[in-house]
């Protein structure tokens, strides 16, 4: 445990050379700026976005210093170090939602509108699940790709996605599929723990499956 | 004699080009020089090594034990090449920072003590540092963590000779315990004539000799005399014969100077004219 913790601190590490304190404010003065005009809840979504931009830093920076060089001199496992990024990743997407979250109450504690605790948790962990969800699809293409061909090609799993939910949202409706889909969003709404639950279960296969990827796909990789 | 590296018919095929079938091992208490001309195999075998390349077949031993996917074993490996790997905003002390986590015998006092000692500024960042110095700074993290062997990949290359002297000390130093070892692959052949035990010649990937540095050198001649002493008999024991129109020159085994007539001079020869010539030979030779 203690080599993945120091994995996930050399990303750290590697990440925070670069971001400087005036990006930070930056950031946070957008995320508030959108929290006031367009949506309060839009401060959360800029925050776990910006968290979700900064995961693939460490992919981009070992191309360009030689860091994967570095990794193989380390005595720690290969599994060990994929494991640490994605903890980094974990890390770095939370801090980004729970910034914007802070951001989030404080937009809606100026625009005098009631604090939604309940609310707000249930959007941070969404943007938070979704994210995750998204580097898990990334990072086996970056670790089988590089960085410089991988950002390519990381897009097209969620285009394809995305194209597949268009198609199937416009074609099932009076459908069995659509009666079952009713049924089932009805029971998330009776059901909010079971469907926490689900979700939790989700996330973790998810996360163990794309682990599980990036250190097969990346086996054959030479330096 | 024990060894701390072990390499048995390490193969690794590439499509123009293959490191074939390469044996050798550098005992305890010695450093290994590794010598070849560009394109020879030094840094694949070298990589192989460290896991960074994927040989075909072969098997490589450190400490006595197969290569393993812990990577633990790198514990005990001090790595530097000509190249700087650590992020280039990373500070000196940065640089500590990041990776003395990873080790269980890192000590801060020797990184301190190789910094002040190879005037490194502990606040400059990678970048800016010279060339030399990027190559001290690898050599203070290698020397960081109590490693026992040390795997030099080219680290002079580009450095100035007192820059160059300094590394020979530093290689000096750490072979005094008799428990470490030391593989140097470069292509500065008088850096190995001051310290080098062993050497390893490998050309297009093929192993031409492993053993005593003195044996090698002593097992050849340079040979160099007028164009009308080139008999074919001579012609077919020289290696890399330069023929220039009024005289020639090459490389002999020491085992063939008998054959020489007055006309032609022997002498002792040196381990870069070793590597031209033999690399010339294979070149004459198609």
């Amino acid at each position: 445990m203690d080599k993945v913790l120091q994995a996930g601190r050399l990303d750290l590490m590697t990440l925070k050379s670069y971001v400087k304190p005036h990006m930070l404010v930056l950031f946070a003065g957008i995320a508030i700026f959108m929290g006031f005009s367009v949506e309060n809840s839009m401060s959360i979504a800029f925050g776990s976005m910006i968290g979700f931009l900064f995961v693939s830093y460490p992919f981009a920076l070992a191309e360009r210093d030689n860091l994967n060089t570095l990794y193989a001199t380390l005595p720690v496992s290969k599994v060990k170090m994929v494991i640490g990024r994605y903890l980094f990743a974990a890390v770095i997407v939370f801090i980004g939602m729970a910034s914007g979250s802070v951001m989030s109450v404080f937009a809606m504690l100026v625009d005098k509108k009631p604090v939604d605790l309940k609310v707000i948790v249930i959007t941070a962990a969404s943007f938070f699940v979704a994210f995750v969800l998204l580097f898990c699809i990334q990072f086996p293409l970056y670790y089988k790709l590089g960085y410089a061909k991988g950002r390519l090609v990381v897009f097209i799993p969620l285009m394809l996605i995305s194209a597949v939910g268009l198609f199937v949202g416009n074609n099932i409706k009076d459908t069995a599929v659509w009666t079952k889909l009713i049924a089932a969003a009805q029971w998330v709404e009776a059901h909010p723990q079971g469907f926490a639950a689900v979700v939790f279960l989700a996330v973790v296969v998810s996360v163990v499956v794309s682990i599980f990827a990036s250190v097969k796909l990346s086996a054959k990789n030479e330096y | 004699m024990n060894q701390i590296l072990e390499i048995n018919k390490l193969t690794k095929r590439y499509d123009n080009y293959t490191l074939n079938e390469l044996s050798f091992s550098v005992p305890q208490g010695y450093i290994m020089g590794f010598i070849g001309p560009n394109g020879a195999g030094k840094t694949t075998t070298i990589k192989s090594i460290m896991k960074m390349v994927h040989p075909d077949s072969g098997e490589i031993k450190v400490f006595g034990e197969s290569l393993s996917d812990s990577n633990e074993y790198n514990d005990r490996i001090g790595y530097v090449m000509d190249n700087p790997f650590y992020c280039e905003s990373w500070t000196v002390q940065g640089v500590e920072k990041a990776v003395r986590g990873f080790y269980k015998h890192w000590d801060s006092k020797v990184y301190a003590d190789y910094i002040s000692r190879f005037q490194l500024e502990p606040t400059k960042t990678v970048k800016a540092l010279s060339r030399g110095m990027k190559v001290k700074l690898m050599l203070a993290v290698a020397l960081s963590h109590g490693a026992e062997l040390l795997i030099l990949d080219e680290p002079t290359s580009g450095l100035d000779p007192v820059a160059r002297e300094e590394v020979c000390d530093i290689l000096r130093e750490f072979i005094t315990d008799e428990k470490k070892g030391v593989i140097f692959s470069t292509h500065i052949t008088s850096d190995l004539e001051k310290v080098a035990d062993y050497i390893t010649f490998i050309l297009n990937g093929r192993l031409i000799y492993t053993g005593p540095r003195d044996e090698l050198i002593e097992s050849y001649v340079r040979v160099a005399g007028a164009q009308k002493a080139l008999n074919e008999a001579l012609r077919e024991k020289i290696i890399g014969l330069r023929d220039h129109g009024v005289g020639f020159e090459g490389l002999m085994r020491r085992e063939d100077i008998a054959m020489l007539s007055s006309d032609v001079e022997a002498e002792s020869t040196t381990l870069e004219e070793i590597i031209v010539f033999m690399n010339k030979g294979e070149k004459n030779n198609g």
